[in-house]
C-alpha cells in the first residue's frame, strides 16, 4: 500500500519502482493476448502510462495487483479491438495517411518464455488460442501463459472460481475442434 | 481408429505445450522509451495536438460528411433559384405580351 499511497502523490520513484518490478507482469499478460512483441511493448507502455493517469481512481477494494492485471487485459483487448477495426477502414486510413505501418501479424507467434522442444507444438497452439472468444480466452491465457490460479482469474475478471473452470474447460473444447480440424485438412 | 487416437494424442500434446513455460520480459531500458512517451504524450506542441485531432479517423469522416452535406445545400439552393428565375422570365414575356395584345387593340379601336 506504501507504493500505491507513494504513486498517488505523484511521486517519480515510485512509478519508476512500480514500472521496474511489474514490467514482466504487465509485458507478458499483454503479450499472451495480443501475439507480437512490437504491439506488446506499446500496450505495455499504455498501461502504466494509464496506471499514472488513474492510480487514484485505484480504491483497494482488490489488491493492486489485480487491479494492475485488468488495466492490462482491457487495454490490450481495446488495442486487438481498435487493431481490428484499423485493418477493416484500412483503404479509407491510407487515403488520409494516418500511419504506414503493415496491420498483419506476424503468421506464426511463438511466445519467448516456451521451452525449446515445445516451440513447434505452441505455435499451433497460439494460432488456436486467437480464435477463441474475448472470455475464454483471457481466462486460458491469464491461467496458462501467466501462471494465475482459478481463484486470482476470478478476481482478475470479477467472476467466481466456477465460471472461470467453465470458461477454461470451454476454451480447452474449442482449442481441440480447431486443432483437429487442423490436422484432418492436413492429412 | 488408429489415426483418430493419434490426431487425440497430438492435440493433448500441443494444449500441454505451455507447461513449464517462462514469463517474458520487454527489452532492456523499458523505463526510459516509457519515460520518452510519456514526456512526448504530457506536452505536445499545438501543432502537432491539432493535427493528432484532425487525423482521427472520426473526425476525417465527419469533416467529409460535412463538406458533401454542405455541398449538397448548396446545389439544391441553386437548382430552386434557376427554377424560379425561369418563371419569372416567362411571367415577364407573357405580360409582355399580354401589353403587345393591347396595344394592337387600342391600334384596333383607332378610328379617325
Amino acid at each position: 500500500m506504501l507504493l500505491v499511497d507513494a504513486l498517488k502523490r505523484g511521486d517519480e520513484s515510485a512509478f519508476r519502482e512500480l514500472v521496474e518490478t511489474r514490467q514482466g507482469l504487465v509485458y507478458n499478460t499483454v503479450l499472451g493476448l495480443v501475439q507480437n512483441p512490437e504491439d506488446a511493448e506499446d500496450v505495455t507502455q499504455e498501461v502504466f502510462i494509464k496506471v499514472f493517469e488513474s492510480v487514484h481512481q485505484f480504491k483497494g477494494e482488490s489488491a493492486f495487483t489485480t487491479w494492475l492485471y485488468r488495466v492490462s487485459v482491457t487495454t490490450a483487448l481495446e488495442y486487438l479491438r481498435k487493431k481490428k477495426r484499423k485493418k477493416r477502414f484500412a483503404f479509407l486510413t491510407s487515403l488520409f495517411g494516418e500511419d504506414q505501418n503493415p496491420l498483419h501479424d506476424p503468421p506464426d507467434f511463438v511466445h519467448p518464455g516456451v521451452q525449446l522442444d515445445n516451440r513447434e507444438k505452441a505455435r499451433e497452439l497460439f494460432a488456436a488460442i486467437k480464435k477463441l472468444p474475448d472470455n475464454q480466452r483471457i481466462a486460458f491465457t491469464l491461467h496458462k501463459v501467466e501462471g494465475l490460479s482459478y481463484q486470482e482469474v476470478g478476481d482478475v475478471m470479477g467472476t467466481t472460481v466456477a465460471a472461470v473452470e467453465s470458461l477454461i474447460h470451454r476454451a480447452r473444447q474449442n482449442l481441440k475442434k480447431t486443432l483437429k480440424n487442423l490436422y484432418n485438412e492436413g492429412d | 481408429m488408429a489415426r483418430k487416437q493419434r490426431t487425440e494424442l497430438q492435440v493433448e500434446e500441443i494444449l500441454d505445450s505451455l507447461s513449464g513455460m517462462e514469463r517474458a520480459e520487454p527489452r532492456p531500458f523499458f523505463y526510459t522509451r516509457l519515460q520518452a512517451r510519456l514526456a512526448a504524450e504530457t506536452d505536445p506542441s499545438a501543432w502537432g495536438r491539432a493535427m493528432a485531432f484532425l487525423s482521427r479517423p472520426a473526425v476525417s469522416m465527419a469533416t467529409l460528411i460535412l463538406f458533401l452535406l454542405v455541398n449538397g445545400v448548396i446545389l439544391f439552393s441553386a437548382v430552386r433559384k434557376n427554377q424560379a428565375t425561369e418563371v419569372d422570365s416567362s411571367q415577364a414575356i407573357a405580360s409582355e405580351y399580354v401589353e403587345v395584345g393591347n396595344q394592337y387593340a387600342y391600334v384596333n379601336q383607332y378610328n379617325p
